[in-house]
């Protein structure tokens, strides 16, 4: 019987967000981007604070479902401490297993992972 | 497992116990449980008798004879009986229907279902109130105009429409008016003697009583021909054929009647409630009430709240039990055609909460729901990238 909206997983992200909120984009090591429109009803901005190729942090703002707000949170705490190489190569597969994401709503997985590139090849520019 | 608070009384009602208490006595072994149509023995008898009472009982709480009373499975059924009955038999008179855009599937899908039949079916615009203007509806009415289908208020928005003057206008014309009250009966006191109402349909689980029982007035005088739906042994004077609930009856009866026995009482309790809840998170900011302020039935709420998505939202309100502006958890939300037809903008609609307070509804619920609407829209907001309209 179900007894809640989201599968567990996806309502401790929900009800308990995490690294959530702007981070400080005077930084020089903060780099941002913005995906989405309200009328698709999904806008991530996303921030990444790296320095010497390791992300150190990584902060977001979404209006977006359930799925989409835990799929951040997590991708939020699997790319702390990783090199901007492996966050390039960073697969939405996981979060898709781990989440229990619908087949309906994977799609929106890409502008996750279109954003987190965003981002990236900001941070590329620069160097 | 701790169950939310229950704000869903527009979909759905708990029996009332009282009702529950009425009904039993008709099932069991040593109970009236015959069958009403049986006229040979006592036990038809008796469930015959319990269901004219039945029929009796709400004639008299709608002012109309006992006879313009159809039991149904329904309000749906009613609703297809109403519209689909007058369709067929009035199809040499006219093909014109005219309904609204904010009218329940149940109605709209049966014009639609008559439109692959031949019928040309005008859909009404609301205002962004979700009041239909009689000026549109006076000026939709074509000569071949058979049927207005309207209902008296609105399943999602609450908002209640002039079903008086709308009757009048019908009149006028000579055309059919159909009513779909599946959420005003035993909310409203309705007097149908003096309303120019030629069908209205019923429903028994909005108002306390069982689910899987309804009704559907049929005026007499004149007479509305109806062709039946349902076949096979002729009850309901022909209108609707198989076995009668005789339970289900009893019980949309007494529901009923106890729903207009307090009705004024809790009208105003409910309203008291409803003011409470709105006072309680308008503070928090682009909290947008759907529909006509006032016109609208007492303890029902349509809210949009801004910069929120809407899943999110109503999965985060996990301590209340509401109904959403939107089918969720489809690859595409799908935006509800009530508030898509009022204008309100699809971000706004796709959030949209319906909060429908009823019976069981206590001043204490309605504390803990403020404290748990405001916590949640503030943690959503906190991490959302939208701003508040001004």
């Amino acid at each position: 019987m179900q007894i809640s909206y989201y599968p567990e997983n996806v309502m401790n992200y929900l009800l308990n967000p995490v690294n959530t909120g702007a981070l400080d984009i005077d930084d020089s090591s903060v780099y941002s981007a913005e995906i989405g429109s309200l009328d698709k009803g999904l806008i991530i901005k996303l921030y990444l604070k790296i320095e010497d190729g390791i992300i150190r942090k990584v902060n977001y703002l979404v209006y977006a479902d359930g799925y989409m707000i835990a799929s951040l949170g997590r991708l939020s705490e699997d790319l702390a401490n990783k090199k901007v190489k492996q966050a390039l190569n960073y697969s939405t597969n996981n979060l898709v297993n781990e989440l229990e994401i619908p087949q309906g709503k994977q799609a929106k997985l890409k502008l996750v992972k279109q954003c987190l590139e965003l981002v990236i090849n900001k941070y590329l520019e620069t160097k | 497992m701790l169950r939310p608070v229950y704000l869903d009384y527009a979909a759905t009602t708990p029996i009332d116990s009282r009702v529950l208490a009425k009904m039993l006595p008709y099932m069991e072994q040593d109970g009236i449980y015959g069958n009403p149509a049986s006229s040979t023995h006592v036990y038809g008898w008796q469930a015959k008798e319990a269901v004219e009472r039945a029929r009796r009982t709400i004639a008299k709480l709608l002012c109309v004879e006992s006879k313009e009373i159809i039991f149904t499975s329904g309000a749906t059924e009613s609703d297809n009986l109403a519209i689909i009955g007058v369709a067929e038999s009035y199809k040499d008179k006219g093909n014109h229907i005219i309904t609204s855009s904010t009218e329940h599937k149940a109605v709209l899908d049966t014009c639609k279902f008559l439109e692959t039949k031949g019928f040309e079916v005008t859909y009404l615009q609301p205002e962004a109130s979700g009041i239909i203007s009689l000026d549109k509806l006076n000026a939709a009415i074509k000569s071949s105009t058979i049927l207005i289908s309207l209902m008296h208020v609105n399943n999602e928005t609450g908002v209640i429409q002039d079903i008086a003057n709308i009757g009048e206008l019908a009149a006028s014309y000579n055309i059919i008016f159909h009513v779909d009250a599946a959420q005003s009966v035993g909310k409203f006191h309705l007097d149908l003697s003096k309303l120019r109402v030629d069908l209205m349909s019923i429903s028994g689980h909005k108002l306390y009583g069982p689910k899987g029982v309804g009704a559907l007035y049929v005026k007499r005088r004149p007479k509305i021909n109806l062709c039946p739906q349902m076949h096979g042994g002729g009850h309901e004077c022909g209108f609707r054929s198989g076995t009668l609930a005789t339970h289900q009856i009893v019980g949309l009866a007494s529901a009923l009647k106890l729903s207009l026995d307090e009705l004024d009482n809790e009208s105003e309790r409910l309203l008291q409630l409803e003011k409470k809840l709105l006072d309680g998170i308008n503070d928090l900011g682009g909290i947008v009430l759907n529909g006509h302020k006032t016109l609208r039935k007492p303890g029902h709420l349509n809210i949009s709240v801004q910069a929120i998505e809407g899943e999110s939202l109503i999965a985060s309100l996990n301590k209340i039990a509401v109904s959403s502006g939107s089918a969720c958890n489809s690859a595409v939300s799908a935006t509800s055609h009530v508030l898509k037809a009022m204008q309100v903008p699809d971000h706004l609609a796709a959030n949209a909460l319906r909060i429908s307070m009823g019976r069981y509804t206590t001043e204490q619920d309605v504390d803990s729901i403020i404290e748990h609407i405001r916590e949640v829209v503030i943690r959503l907001r906190t991490i959302s990238p939208v701003a508040l309209e001004v």
